[in-house]
């Protein structure tokens, strides 16, 4: 369980993925395990996975790319990708949870910049409403106090670090476009991109 | 290790880099532990705030989920000498090793920061050192330019061509999976027969030389180790201009 101080700094113990109510299987396990028993095939224990991982991969995607139809196809690759690699997968690089978040945040991005996305992505909307779904989500509890832990950490961002924070990983900018949106040089995007993610690090007690 | 290049683990650690950024980070976290440390804390980092964005999907998608699933065969698991540290980092990196990410660092060095990335198969029989430097002389000249190529499927690619050096470097972006026993062969079309290129996948970086405008670059799904001459039409095609 996460605990959230009195100093906004999150306190975790043992950080995983929501652990919904109803699950007859798997429920038990790490997301580790689980992905080690997705890689002999077993197809409930992807279906177990499925119900952690897949609606923080939807809304993720969903996040970055806006479009709903195009959200599910590319969450569906993804989640796809997480089927076909997970022989491949490595506990001492990282957490399953990373692994699965980092491929859906690298493909919803792919998306986002490649050439066909172009046209759509003008109609995407920028800083203004960034931050406003956090309200509309699942009902996992351990996803809820993820969220909340989340805020309360952006919160200790400063105003740049946050934007910039924020455009680049929920708006899929590249560093450079999140440049131009906030009207400063580039070497400060990147030295507020990189103290921003490690404060937040520090404050959601992330480790690799 | 240049303050300027580790300032970028923030920004390598969102997918805030271009490609190219990308390429040359990539191939410095080759040669820099305490980087690769501090990517993997930042990815788990920017894990928690993917999570905070978590929807429920409607069953309907799990269904689709599974029945695609059950027709997917999944992948072989990597034998031991392939799996290098800066493996997990990489997206979809399966076609790239420690020895050829080491050989673009140095690279990185020489072309001042203008870094370049992974070159193989047909090269590495070849000098990767000479690979290297001809994907640093076109990235290096006045007048390189970058075109993107889209292909089937949502695929996609990166080409910086330069005329003066008749040479186009290309940079697999989101290239379709052909499994085990199909390859990805790029070829340079529209001059006589068509010239092999060599194989190529997602962050794969390679060379075309006697490039030059009217002629195409274009990619087809090939026997595993590739052929001699396309046996498919290709899923990619971009004209060099």
């Amino acid at each position: 369980m996460n605990r959230i101080t009195k100093g906004g700094r999150v306190a975790a113990t043992e950080r995983r993925l929501g652990v919904v109510a109803d699950l007859p299987r798997g429920a038990a396990s790490s997301l580790e395990e689980l992905v080690g028993q997705v890689a002999l095939g077993d197809e409930p224990a992807f279906e177990a996975l499925y119900r952690r991982v897949g609606g923080p991969v939807l809304g993720l995607v969903r996040r970055v790319l806006r479009d709903p139809a195009q959200s599910e196809e590319v969450a569906q690759e993804v989640l796809l990708e997480v089927w076909r690699t997970s022989t491949r997968f490595d506990a001492s690089r990282g957490s399953a949870t990373s692994w699965i978040m980092t491929m859906a945040h690298a493909r919803a991005v792919d998306r986002v910049r490649s050439a066909q996305a172009s046209s759509d992505r003008d109609q995407r909307i920028g800083r203004r409403d960034l931050g406003r779904e956090y309200d509309e989500v699942s009902e996992a509890v351990e996803v809820r106090l993820e969220q909340q832990a989340v805020r309360t950490c952006l919160g200790g961002l400063t105003d740049l670090q946050r934007e910039a924070v924020q455009l680049a990983y929920y708006g899929g900018y590249t560093y450079k476009e999140v440049g131009e949106l906030l009207d400063v040089p580039l070497g400060t995007v990147k030295t507020r991109l990189r103290d921003g993610l490690i404060r937040l690090r520090d404050c959601l007690g992330v480790t690799a | 290790m240049t303050t300027d290049l580790h300032t970028l683990t923030g920004a390598y650690a969102l997918d805030a880099l271009d490609d190219i950024e990308r390429v040359a980070f990539e191939a410095h976290l080759a040669e820099c532990e305490a980087c690769t440390e501090e990517v993997l804390g930042l990815r788990a980092t920017g894990a928690m705030l993917g999570l905070a964005a978590a929807v429920t999907p409607d069953d309907a998608f799990r269904r689709r989920l599974m029945l695609e699933v059950r027709s997917t065969r999944q992948q072989p698991p990597l034998a031991g000498s392939e799996t290098g540290r800066v493996l997990p980092l990489l997206r979809r990196a399966r076609t790239t090793s420690r020895a050829l990410l080491a050989v673009a660092a140095a690279l990185v060095v020489l072309a001042g920061g203008l870094g370049v990335g992974v070159v193989r198969e047909q090269q590495r029989n070849s000098s990767m050192e000479q690979a290297a430097a001809d994907v640093a002389s076109v990235l290096a000249a006045a007048d390189a330019r970058t075109l993107t190529g889209t292909g089937q499927q949502g695929s996609s690619a990166r080409v910086i061509v330069s005329r003066s050096k008749g040479s186009a470097v290309f940079v697999g972006q989101t290239l379709p999976d052909v499994g085990r026993d199909h390859a990805l062969q790029l070829w340079v079309l529209g001059d006589g027969n068509p010239r092999s290129v060599g194989l190529v996948g997602d962050r794969v970086t390679i060379v075309a030389h006697g490039v030059k405008p009217g002629l195409r670059l274009g990619v087809t799904v090939e026997p595993a180790g590739g052929s001699v001459q396309p046996t498919t039409a290709p899923i990619m095609q971009m004209d060099v201009v």
